[in-house]
């Protein structure tokens, strides 16, 4: 067994408080006066700066990143449809980021309509779109392996299989696929004044009442539906161990692959340390990793920052790094202290993380032990 | 005649961004295609285009005027979704017919499909498409009860909506990466698939 070296504890244990302190103080922000609430808020709190702990301590990160995505999305799932398996009241989800992707022009003329029609206060840029924006600049891509509903049911299927059944190979074409249909959904979207993505490609949606009253459109709506359902977010996980639906239908996948591109934090592969063993390549869930003529792996800006490569390198030849392919920042060089661009971003994922959980899944805990 | 004209010019330049939007969807795809890196190319592909829907508009607004509002459905709703059909049938082909273009059976077709000049035809069919601007055109088309003034105001209702589409021709310079050439035939594959059941439809409903 591995000895536990002090250094790397005491570090684990003072990146963890440093989370469950930011997260404390949104807590008692967000819950105001509701006493339970704020508690339930607490315990996500700590379940999350818990999993920091584990991820700094082993350095293990997709491994406890995993398990806090899947309880996220599992959570999400519960307020989403959990008014259909008990008897409570149905509720709205906070936000859907995906629907966002593909009305974001309809979401730009509304906001244009807002400030010239003087109603500065529903300027939705202030909220949603603001936060959509510190994500952006912060984590980027990150966002999609880290807090996205979707990716944690995509993901927790993939999970199921020790090996996969199948070895899945998406060309380049099919991998931009995503890109093609966010640029359909934002013109169709655009035209129609309708979420389009909601009405025909949303899996969530086969029991919810976004149906059309036109049989023959309600029909083809279910097909579809359940197609993407089953195939892509069920079946193909379960037998690639891969991420289908984020990595071949997600339109907001596309965009952040786009706008992640913000984020001063690259996942990077170091030609001199990498032996082509191709692990990396097998593993990658969104099939982010280009092979160049199988002479060097590059990284593509698919990449969710999910680190399973990292964790798998034998040679350590994978890093998170910023820009400039900076490793470690100095704080005081007679000391010797050093953070680590990677740990950087694992202590920013998981913030976000817990702030945008924080505002669900501690309402369902509650929900579910009938306290609301 | 002048307040027909600017009335024409205003509902076009008014509605024109949705109008373009449905235009753009068929053009768009194409653009990121076929256009070319000097801005002559682009600019003819345009002008094709816009004579397609030019041709399209005074056709429709002359017949429009002369049979009035007796076959109003046959015209506003069949035969505008007959159209969207062949146009979204057009795209489709020609989508079809790039992405395999790499194969020798594909190859004469391609050419022929390119000799055919497609932006016009694809101007002509998506011109006539049964968009909210279009139809409230129409309406006030028959309120005129002549045919010269009718066909004064779609040639500048035309014109009117037009103007939306300069940005097009910068568009085109996106295919210089031939990854936006596959994104391209892909949206046009989505969109002609969009269009040909929205036609159907339509059609079925009628």
């Amino acid at each position: 067994m591995e000895k536990i070296s002090k250094k790397s504890f005491y570090s684990s244990v003072v990146g963890a408080s440093v989370l469950f302190f930011f997260l404390l103080i949104f807590s008692f922000i967000s819950a105001k006066d509701n006493i339970p609430l704020l508690y339930a808020k607490l315990f996500w709190a700590l379940v999350v700066s818990y999993l920091g702990f584990c991820i700094y301590r082993s350095q293990n990160i997709s491994k406890y990143r995993s398990i806090l995505f899947i309880l996220i999305a599992f959570f999400f799932f519960l307020e989403f449809k959990f008014f259909r398996f008990a008897s409570v009241a149905e509720t709205i989800p906070p936000y859907c980021h995906i629907a966002q992707a593909s009305t974001l022009l309809n979401f730009i003329y509304n906001q244009f309509l807002a400030i010239t029609g003087g109603h500065w206060e529903i300027w939705g840029a202030l909220s949603l779109g603001f936060l959509w924006l510190i994500i952006m600049f912060t984590i980027g891509q990150g966002i999609c392996s880290w807090v996205c509903f979707y990716g944690g049911i995509d993901e927790a299927c993939s999970k199921i299989r020790k090996k996969p059944l199948l070895k899945l190979r998406v060309t380049k074409k099919w991998r931009d696929f995503p890109i093609a249909l966010l640029i359909f959904l934002l013109i169709m979207s655009f035209l129609q004044g309708l979420p389009v993505f909601c009405n025909w490609f949303c899996p969530l949606k086969l029991t919810t009442s976004f149906w059309d009253t036109v049989p023959v459109i309600r029909i083809a709506q279910m097909i579809l539906f359940s197609l993407l359902l089953g195939v892509f977010l069920v079946i193909l996980p379960v037998i690639t161990k891969k991420r289908t639906f984020c990595s071949l239908i997600c339109p907001f996948g596309a965009l952040v692959s786009i706008c992640g591109r913000l984020s001063p934090y690259r996942v990077t592969i170091c030609k001199e340390k990498c032996t082509l063993c191709k692990k990396c390549l097998e593993v990658c869930p969104v099939f982010a990793i280009e092979d160049h003529d199988l002479k060097e792996y590059k990284i593509s800006s698919y990449c969710n920052r999910c680190c399973k490569c990292l964790d798998v390198c034998p040679t350590k030849a994978i890093k998170i790094t910023v820009l400039n392919n900076l490793e470690t920042i100095s704080l005081g060089k007679q000391r010797g202290w050093q953070i680590e661009i990677k740990n950087l971003f694992i202590f920013l994922s998981l913030l976000i993380a817990g702030v945008v959980s924080g505002t669900f899944v501690p309402l369902v805990i509650l929900q579910v032990m009938g306290g609301q | 005649m002048i307040q027909v004209i600017t009335e024409g010019l205003m509902l076009g330049l008014s509605t024109g961004a949705y109008c373009v939007g449905v235009c753009m969807v068929f053009f768009m795809p194409y653009l990121l295609i076929e256009g070319k890196q000097n801005i002559h190319e682009n600019l003819k592909n345009i002008l094709l285009f816009l004579s397609g829907r030019f041709i399209a508009y005074i056709a429709f607004a002359w017949v429009m005027a002369v049979v009035g509002t007796t076959y109003r459905e046959l015209f506003t709703v069949r035969f505008s979704h007959a159209s969207l059909i062949v146009a979204s049938l057009l795209m489709l082909g020609y989508a079809f017919i790039h992405n395999f273009s790499d194969s020798k059976s594909c190859m004469p077709y391609l050419h022929k499909l390119r000799f055919m000049r497609i932006p016009f035809f694809l101007g002509l069919f998506s011109g006539l498409n049964p968009c909210m601007p279009f139809l409230v055109g129409v309406a006030r088309l028959w309120t005129l009860q002549s045919v010269v003034l009718g066909v004064v105001l779609f040639i500048a209702f035309f014109f009117g909506t037009s103007v939306y589409m300069i940005p097009l021709l910068f568009v085109a310079y996106l295919n210089r990466i031939e990854r936006v050439r596959q994104i391209g035939v892909i949206v046009a594959i989505l969109s002609g698939l969009w269009f040909l059941v929205i036609g159907i439809s339509g059609l079925i409903n009628f």
